[in-house]
């Protein structure tokens, strides 16, 4: 599945599908200025794209108490976002107190609606920019997406060789079965994925968020689902199985 | 098995309400008459269940929260902004590096940097006061405190009455600050807590009272006898300098 392009009037067309666009519920695209997180993405106040500008800019302390007040509460969902992202506690709490500096040192110049997408993208772009100069952890371009199916994804949980049998999934309950098959996946897919159904992002603010058009975000998700239901359902069955067994 | 591929696109777009009005009833006829799609729609709306599930969610720890307030706290208003207090990363290391600097320990005095030491010192402090968690041993008799900490910590506190200059034992707890679990020395100044934090010196050479101030409180570093000494406290600059003389002096 190929990504899908937007144009101005919010219609996605595909690519695989020329002959009919899919209409969905685009709100016009408003000027950058007065636009939701759009216009954190323009000029050069944005803490996003100038990771190492810093603004010797104090703020008083009306500016503290507007975002304690529009910033703080969400806390928990940038947490949870990094965390997703990360797949590490600590590595998490890194990447939050660096976006969360980062976002109060450019609130001031903040004009969005949407303070809540704005974190999310200072979040996630907080945790890129931890990935570069680092040997280890996520590789983003040697993963092919297209190919991807759920044995590959879930491999390496199901390792039954592992040397501690007793995490595999079967023996997680739930909630930690989802985490983990949240974390199996790419992390296009996953963010996608969290985004959309943890942190409620409508298709717009996950575009503009993860910088990718509408129709890429739409087919990022119907993928990231597939993929999660194929190795929910692999799961079930080998729970079955594995109490057949024994 | 699935319908056609603009079916299961429009699909996540109806679960997720992002289709307009025409394109909601478009598919909801087609709905109708696709088993295909029904089942999968429902098979969908399992998946959100289990992942809205209690218990996916991560939710913030407590003290990144306090860190972040404070980071916010400390520039605001201030003409020139504090030097950015680095992630945890540059000094509290992730658990490979923590390893490593574990067994690298044993062979060498790793110094600390800068502020980092005085950023969990305080953290414990205020964390002390707030979380109820002011002492596991709760003694007024440095004969029982002492004895506490026995095989729980490397270096065990001094027996050090201070009573008499006005400065009671209240207790003492197990913490953990500069990576390590250290021993913390609870007294008292009226209704002030002085925590007095003790580990093994980096270094050997003896160290007079240094007392400083960070995020409003008072700490004071010393060092005596290959041991290194914190206190730190919301009483006054000058009573720390005091209590501080007085400890080294009945230690010494």
């Amino acid at each position: 599945m190929r990504a899908g392009t937007t144009s101005l009037a919010g219609v996605v067309r595909l690519s695989d599908t020329p002959a009919r666009a899919i209409r969905i519920r685009t709100p016009p695209r408003t000027p950058a200025p007065v636009s939701t997180a759009r216009s954190a993405h323009s000029g050069s106040t944005d803490p996003k794209r100038d990771p190492d500008m810093d603004p010797k800019m104090p703020n008083d302390e009306a500016t503290a108490r507007r975002f304690r007040d529009a910033v703080m509460p969400h806390l928990d969902d940038a947490c949870n976002l990094a965390r997703f992202l990360t797949r590490n506690a600590a590595d998490a709490d890194d990447i939050v107190q660096d976006a969360y500096l980062r976002a109060f040192r450019f609130f001031a110049t903040f004009r969005g609606e949407n303070p809540r997408a704005w974190l999310f993208a200072i979040v996630r772009n907080c945790f890129y920019s931890s990935l570069k100069g680092r040997s280890r952890g996520e590789s983003l371009t040697d993963v092919d997406l297209d190919s991807l199916d759920a044995a590959t994804v879930t491999s390496d949980l199901w390792t039954s060789e592992s040397d501690d049998p007793e995490r595999t999934l079967i023996k997680l309950d739930d909630a930690n079965v989802v985490r983990a098959l949240i974390e199996a996946l790419p992390v296009p897919f996953r963010e996608t994925l969290v985004l959309r159904e943890m942190e409620e992002m409508s298709y717009q603010d996950i575009a503009t968020i993860t910088e990718v058009p509408i129709g890429t975000v739409m087919s990022r998700l119907a993928r990231a689902r597939q993929l999660f239901k194929a190795a929910w359902i692999d799961r079930q069955n080998k729970s079955s199985r594995n109490k057949d067994w024994h | 098995m699935t319908c056609t591929n603009e079916n299961l696109l429009l699909l996540h777009a109806y679960l997720d309400g992002e289709l307009d009005a025409a394109n909601t009833v478009h598919f909801e006829d087609h709905l109708e008459t696709c088993a295909l799609c029904r089942t999968e729609l429902e098979r969908q709306r399992e998946m959100r269940r289990a992942i809205r599930g209690p218990g996916v969610a991560h939710a913030a720890p407590d003290d990144l929260r306090r860190r972040i307030e404070a980071a916010i706290a400390a520039e605001t208003g201030i003409a020139e902004p504090a030097p950015l207090p680095k992630p945890r990363s540059s000094w509290w290391p992730t658990a490979g590096a923590l390893a490593l600097a574990a067994s690298l320990a044993l062979f060498l005095a790793l110094p600390q940097p800068g502020p980092a030491i005085q950023e969990q010192l305080v953290d414990s402090h205020v964390h002390s006061l707030l979380a109820q968690h002011l002492t596991d041993v709760q003694a007024s008799d440095q004969h029982t405190v002492r004895p506490w900490f026995s095989g729980k910590v490397d270096v065990a506190p001094p027996a050090v009455d201070l009573a008499h200059e006005g400065f009671p034992l209240v207790g003492g707890r197990l913490d953990y600050v500069g990576n390590r679990v250290v021993a913390a020395m609870v007294y008292k100044r009226d209704q002030h807590v002085i925590n007095v934090y003790v580990r093994p010196a980096s270094d050997r050479q003896d160290l007079s009272p240094q007392a400083e101030t960070y995020r409003g409180y008072n700490l004071c570093q010393w060092r005596q006898h290959g041991t290194e000494f914190w206190a730190v406290t919301d009483a006054s600059r000058a009573e720390l300098e005091a209590f501080a003389h007085a400890y080294t002096s009945a230690n010494s």
